[in-house]
């Protein structure tokens, strides 16, 4: 599966957030954990959607979870 | 595992062995000789009238059993039956591949009667066409969910 060009620092901002786990982000915005896993490791470009909802959880600005990679 | 990855592969499962036995009675009953003769299509299509009876009682047990058996086999007496916008995508393109292959099975059903193939053998390939398409479907879902698509 191609890697997609949206990347993202899910994984910092979990730990900053009271280590918090991928089952736990996954239930705030109502995702399975799976579906978390493939967004932090760049295997799945979420819906606008979902990434504001994921930027809410963190209370942050969607491009401070999220950077579109231009090649 | 998710619900809907769960629910694939036991539908994997459930197909495989439905439509294996059907494979397996229907070559059986053709070889007897029971689709000959003037009511041969009337039994074609009985047989495949129970085929889909079957065939959903076996979907509504595997998925029963297989879902408790998984859950016990995870440890995880709450599983979750979330379905989010990852598994319609990944269900999306499954669909995709299975039309696809079960459009070009009915195609070659349709060339061999035209070439003069037992129309009951013809009947049967298009039924089978389908459950592979079915099939194809289910399988790339799981390879998806499997690769991390």
């Amino acid at each position: 599966m191609a890697k997609s060009r949206v990347e993202n620092d899910i994984r910092r901002l979990r730990f900053e957030h009271g280590e918090m786990t991928q089952k736990q982000l996954a239930e705030a915005v109502g995702v399975t954990r799976q579906t978390i896993v493939a967004i932090e490791k760049a295997n799945y470009s979420p819906s606008l959607e979902l990434a504001f909802l994921i930027a809410r959880v963190f209370d942050r600005p969607l491009e401070d979870v999220f950077t579109f990679k231009a090649t | 595992m998710s619900y809907e990855e769960k629910n694939s592969i036991i539908s994997l499962i459930v197909t495989i062995g439905v439509f294996g036995y059907y494979g397996v009675r229907f070559s059986g009953l053709y070889a007897e000789g029971y689709f000959t003769g003037p009511e041969a299509m009337t039994r074609t299509g009985w047989e495949i009238l129970y085929l889909i009876g079957y065939g959903i009682i076996a979907q509504i047990i595997g998925q029963i059993v297989l879902t408790i058996l998984f859950s016990i086999l995870a440890n995880d007496p709450k599983p979750s039956f979330v379905v989010d916008e990852r598994d319609r995508l990944i269900s999306l393109r499954g669909v995709r591949f299975g039309y696809a292959f079960a459009g070009g099975g009915v195609t070659l059903s349709i060339v061999a009667l035209a070439f003069g193939w037992d129309p009951v053998i013809v009947f049967n390939l298009v039924i089978f066409s389908i459950a592979a398409g079915a099939f194809v479907e289910t399988l790339v879902k799981v390879v998806l969910y499997r690769i991390g698509g």
